[in-house]
């Protein structure tokens, strides 16, 4: 793709190493680099929690054609867009994001406990993440 | 009297303990290993057990084929509550005889499913071959040969569920009659 | 009519595993399909974060148990690329045969459990006789059956012998792959229960994240073992057939082993020319990856698998990220099963072989 032009349109975009680091507009991006270059396929979305209460969200997009990988990061809250109604895969990263980072993500109506089981304390992935559970006493 | 008792404990061990019927209850790997025995090479139908049954209401022998995790621990216990007398549990796998491999450092496996049903034969290895699968089976059909009707309450204290209150997450909370209910 | 909600599984002889569906039923026709996962979570990433590289090693193969050899690859090859180890070619010959032998293992049991699940039981033992078959080779190889823990970082355990057993395999299953297309492919049954069923077109199948298998039989030529380096000099093609539906995953499947086997022999001549096993093995106890972050990926059986590490330089990873190919394909059944009929339900769902402990990590 065309670094040039794509930062002429969204100019607070940097290049970080291979990533495409942006500060907002998450959907609007998203949207843009699939329909203008053709990144086809969301291959997945990874979390990750830089223990000072952010998290930052890697996209990596995929385009068939030529082959070849993008990677967008964005740091967030605990609050996010969801960028479902642009890639349907997104649905399932963002409802596992959910439940293991406890990450919210407006705009996708699935959001519920995934992996554990309704009524589990706390969200495993996050490096704050402490297995203290009373009820889950009898397990040790 | 007692020549009467073991002559109809004789005829009903041996009836039970050549028609196991095991449920298809494979969780995760050592599921594969249990189809495998079923398969060509190893073949369950010389001992017996070649009826997997899809309802724990036809089946008599669960083979617990791989790990347990917190979610699925409900359907567990629910699943040998519903299978008829006289039933008995294999635990097959490291997973379910203790963890295994996910015991130190997991926060969602169980520790052995003993913590939540009896288990007649425990079966390690990570996964057993199906040869030991085989060898677990001959192992409770001896164990059943020994059984006597006159020890029939024992029997049933025994393979009568040890949930109790220390049981948190799984009795109050995430209650097996929930997991039903959609 | 009155709607119906059916609790399909956890605990169900056709899912797979642990796989929960819970379908909303007009009468015979679904009218949505929410699948619940989960019940064999293990929280695999949390454990990555705890132990050391070569402790987590042997779990690896746990994460897909049909094919933990190619899980176990990309664990080392994310290590050694981040290291920038190279590896002999023997060590690479070596890795290819296993990974494509475990590929037609995979497939063979695929083959047996997806027609059962439609009904018919004998291809079941057929499939499973000759999976045995590499079974056992694998056991006599590296001591274990599926759990095989045979990589490790800058080769392998320890040489490879037996090759006189896979020629045999190689031999055998040619002629047992055309016995099974002689029982299924023209199966007037087979035929009724998938063709035309689970129709999986191009653009959902991007926008879906299917990979693979599945995506292949949709048409897309697109296979990640053409740009991987252990296939670098090995002639393949990848297997794209255009039909959609669960009758053509069915085929591409079976073509894909006929094209694993060229794919081995070529690997054993390799094999045969290179004599010495030059491993470049690290030290496990003093292993740890430079700051940064790595991805590397790999062609597997269910799919594009790859791997995410972000590393601050200690022994243990900062943050480990598995992606799968099966946990897409389970989100797909929200598609494929809505406006399907239920005793259609298992045949797709069967089709695009879904495995759990992939789906639930």
């Amino acid at each position: 793709m065309n670094w040039a032009e794509f930062q002429n349109i969204f100019s607070d975009c940097r290049l970080y190493g291979d990533k495409i680091v942006i500060n907002s507009n998450l959907l609007k991006t998203v949207d843009f680099i699939k329909t203008n270059y053709h990144f086809d396929m969301l291959k997945e979305i990874i979390a990750t929690d830089n223990g000072d209460g952010s998290f930052e969200l890697i996209y990596r997009l995929f385009s068939p054609d030529d082959e070849e990988d993008l990677l967008l990061s964005i740091n967030v809250k605990d609050e996010t867009e969801s960028v479902s109604s642009v890639f349907e895969s997104a649905v399932a990263d963002e409802k596992e994001i959910y439940d293991l980072f406890g990450i919210k993500f407006i705009g996708n109506t699935e959001l519920k406990r995934l992996y554990m089981p309704e009524g589990w304390v706390g969200h495993p992935l996050r490096k704050d993440y402490q297995e203290n559970d009373e009820r889950l006493k009898w397990n040790e | 009297m007692n020549i009467i008792v073991t002559s109809i404990d004789y005829i009903l061990n041996w009836s039970r303990a050549n028609s196991l019927w095991p449920l298809t209850f494979a969780t995760s790997c050592c599921g594969i290993e249990m189809m495998q025995t079923v398969a060509s090479n190893n073949d369950i139908a010389r001992f017996g057990s070649e009826v997997f049954r899809g309802s724990p209401r036809q089946a008599d022998l669960l083979i617990c084929a791989g790990t347990i995790t917190h979610k699925m621990a409900p359907a567990l216990l629910r699943l040998y509550e519903q299978m008829p007398e006289p039933k008995y549990v294999i635990a097959m796998g490291a997973c379910t005889c203790g963890g295994g491999m996910f015991a130190q450092t997991s926060y969602s496996v169980i520790k052995g499913i003993d913590k939540i049903i009896p288990v007649d034969i425990y079966l390690p290895m990570c996964p057993p071959k199906p040869e030991s699968l085989l060898d677990a089976i001959r192992k409770l059909q001896s164990n059943i040969k020994k059984e006597s009707i006159l020890e029939r309450k024992s029997f049933t204290n025994k393979h009568s569920s040890p949930l109790s209150e220390s049981c948190g997450l799984l009795t109050d909370e995430f209650n097996v009659t929930k997991l039903g209910v959609l | 009519m009155n709607k119906l909600k059916l609790n399909l599984g956890p605990q169900h002889p056709s899912t797979h595993g642990v796989l929960r569906l819970i379908l909303e039923l007009e009468g015979e026709k679904i009218l949505s399909c929410e699948p619940d996962i989960g019940y064999l979570h293990r929280g695999m990433e949390k454990m990555a974060e705890k132990l050391s590289y070569i402790q987590y090693l042997p779990l690896v193969d746990r994460i897909d148990y049909l094919a933990g050899f190619f899980y176990s690859e990309l664990l080392c090859r994310t290590v050694e690329k981040a290291l920038n180890i190279e590896l002999s070619k023997r060590v690479k010959a070596i890795r290819l045969i296993l990974l494509e032998l475990n590929r037609m293992a995979s497939h063979l049991l695929w083959i047996g459990a997806f027609l059962m699940d439609l009904g018919a039981v004998s291809p079941f033992f057929y499939a499973f006789r000759e999976r045995e078959l590499i079974l056992q080779y694998f056991e006599k190889v590296s001591g274990q059956r599926m759990m095989n823990n045979y990589f490790v970082f800058g080769g392998v355990r320890r040489d490879i012998e037996f090759l006189e057993d896979i020629e045999e395999i190689l031999k055998i299953l040619p002629e047992k792959v055309n016995d099974y297309e002689k029982l299924i492919t023209e199966n007037p049954i087979f035929i009724q229960r998938t063709k035309n069923k689970g129709i999986l077109d191009k653009n959902t199948a991007f926008n879906f994240g299917i990979t693979g298998v599945n995506l292949r039989a949709s048409g897309v030529e697109l296979d990640f073992r053409s740009g991987d380096y252990l296939y670098e000099g090995i002639e393949f093609k990848p297997v794209v057939l255009d039909g959609c539906d669960s009758y053509t995953r069915y085929r591409a499947r079976v073509q894909e082993i006929r094209e694993s086997i060229k794919i081995i022999s070529q690997a054993l001549e390799i094999l045969k020319s290179e004599k010495d096993l030059n491993q470049n093995l690290l030290n496990p106890f003093t292993l740890s990856l430079p700051e940064g972050e790595y991805i590397q990926e790999i062609e597997a059986p269910r799919g594009l698998a790859s791997v995410y590490i972000k590393s601050t330089g200690e022994k243990t990873p900062y943050r480990f990220k598995w992606r799968t190919g099966s946990y897409y394909s389970v989100n797909l059944l929200r598609k494929l099963l809505k406006g399907a009929y239920l005793n259609d339900a298992i045949a797709i769902s069967g089709s695009l072989d879904i495995i759990l402990p992939e789906v639930d990590k």
